[in-house]
């Protein structure tokens, strides 16, 4: 599993593959407070990245990944300052 | 088989429809470029479809088909009939193969040597054209690319050049760019620094000159903040390429990532998401649904990009920019935005990198302004740029330099000399100087009303000149020719456009720019005088002094047309179709920047540049816009037609035929609470209910009727190839003409027409149209004619097949007709031509002496009319002797609903087809004659013959007769044959799906089927040609 739930933070992790994007969804209608880990995110899905982006959840860190930190903060971010 | 191949069999079959009509339309057409561009087209989807699959035959042939119309597409004139023959060949080859695939479940007998036979006749047309006309063009496939690739590695030498040759050159560049050149364009802003002031112009507006428009738009909606974090991730780079990539909605179901195919891209530099997600609520989302737009930069080249999205080249964008490009504002303008003092102050608190000074200036400044002012946007990314974490300090002042260019633009201030900063990464940079001169310069060689202004600083900018010497180095050459080449064209463009004049103002500028910039002091004498006469009117002296300058004058070409002056010209045509801009867009921006800028400033006078070049983007999408259209009006037709199943349809079908009985019961229903329980309230109620049912279910019926609906097209399409082919194997000369192609009918109905239809075009081929020879002396046009009409007559469909061949001879056929035994002698003399003509549609009746494998295999007219009356169709045949022969077919427009008249006989009902009443009598017993043991009645003088429905159907009990002595007569048509039939009584009339018979019933020919009726009951519908 690409995502490890809890009832405060969903910790994704590796590569978060379009099949993980029902539960991702679900978890997030469920947890309407909870937060998003991105840490050890390597990559995910497009689909997961729209479903994160529409649940506007507060992101507590941001994936290690340089590369994709730099795609995904704007849209990610709360505020409007990208970075 | 898979559901894929399934697919790939439908719309490989839908495409080669496709192919073949384009391929007669090649033949006919003047315009060939255009059907050679379709016709590519779709033979390259197909080609690709196949790639698909394993089938490398199939892969080959196509390919060797998609190479030739590549070709073609270059040069029409290597069309021919031959090659129309391969073609052909080439394209029954992919259909017997998906037969054979469709056969064989996935497993199809495939004829290598076919294949390779086919192959390579195409190849060998590629060989020999090739050969004839260009060199270059060997290899048709990769051409487009390799010239793409060859302009595109001048444009890079020429830019590279560029920066260091300077800015003189820049300057008419400016100019050319907005004619073609993506590879000026390039040029242009690749220049450092300075040219901003100018580049602003040409980074926004020359780009849109150039036709990159689209591009440009979706650069500029980019968010400000995301473009400032572009530019300083591409600190470093100069040139980069900008990519919008909008993946399709359901491309998750296709197993996309689009996240994974950008961030993924060779180079990729810096990324944003464009997804509206974030205003979407989570429970409302549907996460499997792609609604991002994804831009970004990559530092690799356009080929390379295009390559890692050649999957779904549909879908991006790709654009060469200058990353100052990034930092161009967008926003209102105003251009006292600022006061002076002020712009002069933060400037030069720039030049002293005084960052506090800088933010003290911008807050300033910033708290006076309206925030959607394109000043206030190039200060709110200073500001940015200020704070910006972590940033390097040569990077962070080259922003502030660029943007305070920008702001002096916007200004329309006179650019602030700034000192160059190297960047890091990028040593080469321009001097201060020159670039403001260049800034300058660009300006007012753009400028096309403004020349005076224009000139003056054009003599400033030369003194600042620091310039190589007279021989001019080769890249200055290149330019200056390409320059002259543009300058050439646009002298060539219709002169009767009310710009023409400022357009020839415009070359005046631009050529004076460039032989003051490269100090060619004896050519400038030159060209004073020439400009001389030009201004007087005489353009014709200056273009033949440009062609004098040039080592080589391109073919003339319609400038509208013109898309192989030279390779880069074609490789910008090419890039320009990326974006196929909105040149109206352009234009009315281009048109509102000039009635913005102030008619004083001289920076303004760069606002203005565009002018000249409105004509250009105008007539150039004509010629480029057309391939994505074409490209891009199959996805949006696909996507509005559903392909469904016929049995879902069918099912449809039947559910609406149960819903209409079901309904119908209603009446029933109403009657009965009326007279078995007295609730009269209650009956005039469900008949109101009824009313509303009734209209539902009604329209419902129709609307499902019309899905069954097809045009006469879907059969009429595959004539023209079926003519061509027969009157070519026949060597006769035959026009067909088809009409009312977009008559409708039941799908039935129009797929049981396809075998008739092909027979009597081969009859008429074969047997009615003569010889060219034989026509002539016959006074007939050497080329016959076919017409065939489809027109809608109330209800029914009618079908006219026309020649004007030499018709069919009565007295053959009788004569024929009684050797074959079919009549007798006395039948023989009794026949009036007509009739004789129309024993032809007797079955075993063949008129031709031999049998060719055309017809006359003796399957002859009689199948042709047997198929057309199980559709309950009749036809009829015309002929006249010499002038050729009509056939008419008639046929119901829909079978799915029949309207029968329910008469009841023996207290049973039963259903008589409707269009076969012709009236219900009442006749009284007493004018019931026998006539030889058959009775009879005068019905307004006409005797007709009466049979009891009862002894038909040997029901024991006599017809009853009413309280009048009468007997109920429905009279029928039978054939030709009037009929009463005596039944019991009449029940009206109502629509009703007919069922066929099944089972044991099957074989009881009396009734043709079955239905249910309203009270649910059960009605028998007769046969009334087997039951008489």
């Amino acid at each position: 599993m690409a995502i490890v739930y809890s009832d405060k933070e969903a910790k994704l992790s590796d590569v978060v593959s379009i099949q993980e994007v029902d539960g991702l969804l679900e978890w997030l209608l469920e947890h309407p407070d909870a937060t998003v880990n991105l840490a050890e995110c390597q990559h995910l899905h497009l689909a997961a990245l729209q479903t994160l982006a529409s649940s506007r959840r507060t992101i507590t860190a941001w994936p290690d990944n340089e590369s994709l930190k730099g795609w995904i903060t704007p849209l990610l971010s709360t505020g409007d300052t990208p970075q | 088989m898979t559901p894929l191949l399934e697919q790939f069999i439908s719309e490989t079959r839908d495409l080669l429809q496709g192919i073949s009509e384009q391929l007669l339309e090649v033949e006919k057409s003047d315009d060939k470029k255009t059907t050679l561009d379709e016709l590519f087209r779709v033979v390259h989807t197909l080609k690709g479809n196949t790639g698909l699959f394993e089938f490398p035959d199939l892969t080959r042939v196509l390919h060797a088909g998609e190479d030739v119309m590549s070709e073609a597409r270059e040069n029409p004139a290597l069309w021919d009939q031959a090659l129309t023959d391969y073609l052909f060949d080439a394209m029954d080859f992919v259909a017997q193969f998906c037969d054979s695939i469709e056969e064989t479940d996935g497993n199809p007998v495939s004829d290598s040597a076919l294949a390779n036979t086919l192959a390579a006749n195409l190849r060998a047309y590629l060989e020999s054209s090739s050969q004839e006309t260009d060199a270059a063009a060997s290899e048709p496939e990769d051409k487009p690319a390799t010239k793409k690739a060859a302009s595109k590695t001048t444009a890079k030498k020429t830019t590279a050049k560029k920066k260091t040759a300077a800015k003189k050159t820049t300057t008419p560049k400016a100019t050319e760019k907005k004619t073609t050149e993506k590879k000026t364009t390039s040029t242009t802003k690749k220049a450092p620094a300075k040219r901003k002031t100018t580049r602003k112009k040409a980074a926004k507006r020359p780009e849109l000159a150039t036709g990159l428009q689209p591009l440009d738009e979706a650069l500029f909606s980019v968010d400000r903040a995301a473009r400032l974090s572009a530019w300083l991730q591409c600190a470093g780079h100069e040139e980069v390429v900008f990519v919008e990539y909008t993946p399709l909605t359901e491309c998750f179901f296709q197993g996309d990532d689009p996240l994974h195919s950008a961030m993924s891209t060779p180079g990729a530099i810096w990324g944003d998401l464009d997804c509206p997600c974030g205003e979407t609520a989570l429970a409302d989302l549907d996460p499997y649904q792609c609604v991002t737009k994804l831009h970004f930069i990559s530092s690799a080249s356009i080929e390379e990009v295009e390559e890692h999205f050649r999957y779904v080249p549909d879908q991006i964008k790709v654009q060469d920019i200058s990353v100052s490009t990034l930092l161009a504002p967008l926003g209102e303008e105003q251009n006292d935005a600022l006061a002076e003092e002020a712009l002069t102050a933060l400037c030069q608190a720039i030049e002293a990198r005084d960052h506090a000074a800088v933010e003290r200036d911008i807050d300033a400044a910033l708290s006076l302004m309206n925030v959607d002012l394109a000043v206030a946007n190039v200060l709110t990314d200073m500001k940015r740029l200020l704070t910006h974490a972590g940033i390097d300090s040569a990077i962070q002042q080259i922003g502030l330099v660029t943007l305070a260019h920008y702001l002096c633009y916007e200004l329309h201030a006179e650019p602030f000399a700034f000192t160059e900063v190297a960047a890091p990464e990028a040593p080469e940079g321009v001097s201060d100087d020159a670039v403001s001169g260049e800034a300058e310069q660009s300006a007012d060689q753009s400028s096309n009303s403004d020349s005076d202004d224009g000139r003056e600083n054009t003599d400033d900018a030369s003194d600042e000149q620091p310039l190589a010497a007279a021989g001019l180095e080769e890249d200055d050459l290149e330019a200056m020719e390409h320059i002259l080449q543009v300058q050439r064209r646009i002298l060539r463009m219709d002169s009767d456009d009310p710009w023409a004049s400022g357009r020839v103002d415009a070359v005046i500028n631009v050529l004076i720019n460039c032989y003051d910039n490269l100090e060619l002091a004896d050519a400038r004498q030159q060209l004073d005088v020439v400009i001389e006469s030009a201004r007087s009117g005489d353009i014709e002296s200056l273009v033949e002094w440009i062609e004098g300058q040039l080592s080589y004058v391109p073919p003339d070409l319609d400038v509208s047309v013109a898309d192989d002056d030279d390779e880069d010209v074609d490789h910008d045509l090419d890039d320009d179709v990326d974006e196929d801009g909105s040149s109206e867009e352009l234009e009315s921006e281009q048109k509102s920047n000039q009635e913005n800028a102030p008619a004083s400033s001289d920076t303004k006078a760069a606002t203005s540049a565009p002018a000249s070049s409105v004509s250009k983007p105008a007539t150039k999408p004509t010629t480029t816009a057309k391939e994505p259209e074409s490209k891009s009006t199959p996805s949006i037709t696909a996507s509005r037609s559903v392909k469904v199943d016929q049995e879902k349809i069918d099912r449809l079908m039947n559910l609406i035929g149960e819903m209409i009985v079901a309904k119908n019961a209603l009446p029933f229903l109403a009657k009965r609470a009326e007279e078995q329980h007295g609730l009269r309230e209650m009956a005039r109620e469900i008949k109101e209910q009824y009313a509303v049912v009734n209209r539902i279910a009604e329209e419902m019926q129709d609307s499902i009727m019309q899905i069954r609906m097809m045009p006469f097209s879907f059969i009429s399409m595959r004539f023209p190839r079926l003519v061509r082919d027969i009157s070519r194997r026949l060597e006769k000369d035959v026009q067909l003409i088809i009409e009312g192609e977009d008559t409708e009918a039941d799908k039935n109905i129009i797929e049981s027409l396809a075998e008739p239809l092909i027979h009597i075009v081969r009859n008429s081929l074969d047997h009615g149209i003569e010889m060219p020879a034989v026509r002539e002396k016959a006074g007939k046009p050497a080329a016959g004619t076919l017409t065939i009409r489809a027109s809608q007559e109330a209800d029914r469909v009618m079908i006219e097949i026309n020649d004007d061949g030499k018709g069919i001879d009565p007295e053959v056929i009788k004569a024929k007709a009684l050797e074959k035994g079919l009549i007798d002698e006395a039948t023989q003399q009794r026949l009036t031509d007509r009739e004789a003509v129309n024993l032809v549609l007797l079955p075993g009746f063949s008129t031709a002496e031999e049998v060719s494998d055309l017809s006359g295999r003796g399957v002859g007219m009689d199948a042709v009319r047997s198929a057309v009356e199980k559709v309950n169709g009749t036809m009829a045949l015309d002929s006249e002797t010499g002038k050729g022969t009509r056939i008419r077919i008639s046929l119901p427009m829909s079978i799915a609903v029949t309207r029968v008249m329910i008469v009841e006989s023996d207290k049973q009902l039963m259903g008589i087809p409707m269009d076969q009443v012709l009236e219900t009598v009442r006749v009284p017993r007493s004018e019931i004659y026998t006539v030889k043991h058959v009775q009879t009645t005068v019905l307004r003088d006409r005797i007709v013959p009466l049979k009891s429905l009862n002894q038909l159907l040997a029901l024991p009990s006599p017809q009853t007769i009413n309280e009048e002595d009468e007997h109920a007569v429905l009279v029928a048509r039978v054939g030709n044959d009037v009929i009463g039939l005596i039944v019991d009584d009449f029940r009206g009339s109502v629509d009703i799906i007919q069922k066929p018979m099944s089972g044991v019933l099957s074989g009881i020919q009396a009734y043709s089927g079955a239905a249910l009726i309203g009270d649910g009951s059960v009605l028998m519908v007769l046969n009334l040609k087997e039951v008489l």
